[in-house]
């Protein structure tokens, strides 16, 4: 019989091999991407077609996508266009903001200076909501300017960063954090939303602290919970989600008046289309115990919703390419720390095509 | 004068062994137990503490479904299971069998987490499946503590235990952090080396922890399976066991959920909630430090005055957080500190005077129904807090729940003075 100490100084031994040979394994992983990762955005792009790094991806793209098929549809805008958005892929610019020309999405930029969970730019101002990754991580949002990248005004968060937009004209800015809730015990989680003039980096307006309506009539619940706010192109007005007892409305916010008022229902994470009409957005559906949400669009004319033709869930705030096309972003894989940015129409008939690896958080700004 | 020669009798039976001695004395077999705590906990902690970063940073979950998966934590069928163990534990007399598929199955739930890779349905499972094994194994755990421990040193056993225990969790979510730190991103590196912790753990188990002695069971009960039944009734028509667990319940009742009063600190003190792990963390280091003074102390004084001063010490915090003007960081880490003082007043302490309460033949069966009856008052008080936060607020919540802490801790002492006198007179 062998003694039990010799058995657990081999179990031991044979624990600390398997980590270390596992680390090891997982720094020459890291290096590989770092290596992958030029490559994976290599393909040129030319033309009108839309960007050209969905062809690095081979045949999971390939399966969607007919090239071509989903050219935008005001080609004279593009050339002014660039695309701000979160790098993710595992090397050493992960979380760093990159920027890119839409027409040379392969050959981003990078803001060494501005690690962003989230980000958005718009007309020459941007915010990114940063994570300060000590003992214990703290959250913290930066304006900055987006030609010299200096950072205008920053002041730090009270929970984890969610979603970040800007007005068209740059003027104002909004965001989402998650706070409390954060422990391992169940209490409940909550959202602040708050509205930032960003020249002087002022917040105006906590959302929870606006008068609410319902078909005219006064709307207050103590579990009022705001987040994903989309400006309007005149930036007086703006629309975000309201979840309380379970439901999630859609409600149209004055910034004056310091009120809002439902106009749909089941609608997450709104996002405004250039033109104004029409509503991209997350419908939320429960299915075996499970949440999983499908995008669609809303006509705010007609009040008709359409489903887009992604099928798989979707936890984002899109992005308008142009009034035709919208942007999301999914996990590359299962359990991957990378997510890539999908192309969708929104006719909701042709397929979704994979539009930029490694990217999440993308806003399309066109030079002021 | 008599009173004088009682404190006299007091020195002389306090002075017979010093605090080191009633350490020193604490069975090798309790130590080991809290050895296999300590790996299991860093194991679980470092899950815990990199689980909520996990699904909202990495897999861009929202914390709503967060929620769903904390949601599994607190299952009504964790309940009936740790009962169950308690039970077959004392049937079979396999106490240690028993306890080791429970930290085997937590243990094999960090390895599946690598192989779910991130799919939802899969983490659900895991993390239900991971909480089924903790309750299976605490029990038979406690069991095996106080069925290694003389009845004079039952406090200072279960403290030790529980040190290293809240030691365990205290370096958990540190390890996690260096590794992520280290390899950002780098998730499956966190589960495997959770794994090999839980494999430690479970060798030190294993190979080092005997089986309860067959001699410490009378002689029928080893055979018989109907008696085990009766003593089932006996235990719980008994009016100490019964006292106990009512008291517990009560107390816990008044208890709040640590969640909220890290909120209410939080909020008091216009704290980024980034810094919530940390509260998690201090907590810990006081109850690991607190925790062995408390159950010498317990030993040697009385497990009553101890373990009524434990709750003594939460109203003290319920009145701070009332009274406060405004809550700095001296004030929270004030806090804390008291909140691990009670913890080290309380838990272990309560487990001894179960231990005493229970014929060792029925031993895991009434710690899992002690134990049951405060994860009931638990949940009625989170209900209670969160409703009444909510309705009337927060400073209305905690005079409610210092209202009950005060009129359970009179009954308590109450209840247990006279239990306690009985005993004497037997």
């Amino acid at each position: 019989m062998i003694k039990p100490n010799r058995i657990f100084a081999l179990l031991c031994t044979v624990s600390a091999i398997t980590l270390a040979a596992y680390i090891l394994l997982a720094r020459t992983r890291s290096a590989d991407n770092t290596a992958g990762a030029p490559k994976s955005v290599a393909s040129p792009a030319t033309g009108s077609t839309p960007p050209a790094s969905a062809e690095a991806d081979g045949a999971k793209a390939g399966e969607h996508a007919t090239p071509g098929e989903v050219a935008p549809d005001n080609d004279q805008n593009k050339t002014s266009k660039q695309i701000f958005f979160r790098y993710n892929g595992a090397d050493s610019h992960f979380g760093q903001l990159a920027f890119a020309p839409y027409e040379r999405l392969d050959q981003p930029r990078f803001i060494e200076n501005l690690s962003c969970e989230a980000a958005y730019v718009a007309r020459g101002r941007g915010i990114c909501l940063a994570a300060n990754r000590g003992l214990f991580t703290t959250y913290a949002a930066k304006l900055f300017d987006a030609k010299t990248f200096k950072i205008i005004a920053e002041f730090p968060l009270n929970g984890v960063p969610s979603r970040c937009r800007m007005s068209s004209d740059g003027k104002l800015a909004a965001l989402t954090v998650f706070i409390s809730g954060h422990g391992y015990e169940s209490v409940s989680f909550s959202t602040q939303t708050l509205l930032i003039e960003v020249d002087s980096g002022r917040i105006i307006a906590d959302l929870e602290k606006y008068s609410v309506s319902r078909d005219g009539q006064n709307f207050s619940n103590k579990d009022f919970n705001f987040w994903g706010v989309t400006f309007t192109p005149d930036a007086r007005h703006f629309y975000a989600t309201l979840s309380t007892n379970q439901q999630h409305f859609l409600v149209k916010g004055d910034i004056a008046n310091a009120s809002a008022a439902v106009v749909h229902e089941n609608v997450e994470c709104p996002s405004l289309s250039p033109n104004a009409a029409r509503i991209a957005y997350k419908k939320r559906f429960i299915a075996g115990g499970r949440v999983f949400w499908q995008l669609h669009i809303l006509d705010l004319a007609t009040g008709r919703e359409t489903a887009l033709s992604e099928k798989r869930s979707v936890d984002d705030q899109l992005e308008w390419l142009d009034n035709g096309h919208v942007l999301y972003s999914l996990p590359e894989s299962v359990s991957s720390a990378s997510t890539n940015i999908w192309l969708a129409a929104i006719d909701g008939a042709s397929a979704p095509r994979l539009f930029l690896k490694k990217a999440y958080s993308p806003s399309m700004a066109s030079l002021p | 004068m008599y009173r004088l020669e009682w404190i006299e009798r007091r020195k002389l039976e306090a002075s017979a062994i010093s605090p080191a001695d009633q350490v020193a004395k604490v069975s090798p077999v309790v130590w080991k137990l809290g050895w296999t705590s300590f790996l299991t906990d860093i194991s679980s902690e470092m899950v815990n503490s990199a689980l909520p970063l996990y699904l909202v940073i990495h897999l861009h979950q929202s914390p709503f479904q967060y929620g769903a998966i904390d949601g599994v934590y607190n299952g009504f069928a964790v309940v009936l299971l740790s009962l169950a163990s308690g039970l077959i534990a004392d049937r079979s007399k396999r106490h240690k069998e028993v306890a080791l598929t429970g930290y085997g199955l937590s243990a094999i739930c960090k390895l599946a987490m690598l192989a779910a890779g991130g799919v939802w349905g899969w983490l659900i499972v895991i993390t239900g499946l991971d909480r089924i094994g903790k309750g299976i194994r605490t029990a038979p755990r406690d069991a095996l503590i106080s069925l290694n421990t003389p009845p004079n040193l039952m406090a200072s056993a279960f403290a030790v235990h529980r040190t290293l225990d809240a030691g365990g969790s205290l370096l958990g979510p540190l390890v996690a952090f260096i590794l992520l730190a280290q390899l950002p991103g780098a998730f499956d590196v966190l589960w495997v080396t959770s794994f090999l912790f839980a494999i430690l753990g479970v060798a030190a188990l294993w190979l080092y922890v005997p089986g309860p002695k067959a001699g410490l069971f009378p002689r029928p009960f080893l055979e018989e399976r109907r008696i085990s039944r009766r003593s089932l009734s006996v235990l719980l028509t008994s009016p100490h066991f019964v006292a106990l667990m009512v008291c517990g319940l009560f107390l816990s009742v008044g208890t709040a959920n640590d969640g909220f009063i890290y909120l209410v600190l939080l909020k008091k003190g216009d704290t980024n909630s980034g810094f919530l792990p940390l509260f998690y963390v201090a907590t810990a280091a006081s109850y690991a430090l607190f925790s062995i003074p408390a159950g010498i102390c317990a030993d040697r004084f009385g497990r009553r005055s101890i373990f009524l001063g434990g709750y003594a010490v939460l109203g003290i915090i319920y009145s701070l957080l009332l009274y406060m003007p405004a809550v700095g960081l001296p004030g929270q880490a004030g806090c804390l500190f008291l909140l691990g003082l009670y913890y080290a007043g309380t838990e272990g302490v309560l487990m001894a005077m179960a231990s005493a309460a229970v014929p060792p033949e029925m031993r895991a069966t009434g710690l899992a129904i002690l134990a049951t009856a405060i994860a009931m008052g638990k949940a009625v008080s989170s209900l209670l807090f969160g409703w009444i936060w909510v309705a009337y607020g927060v400073h209305s919540a905690i005079f409610t729940f210092g209202a009950i802490l005060m009129a359970a801790m009179l009954a308590a002492g109450f209840c247990l003075r006279v239990i306690g006198r009985k005993r004497s007179n037997d």
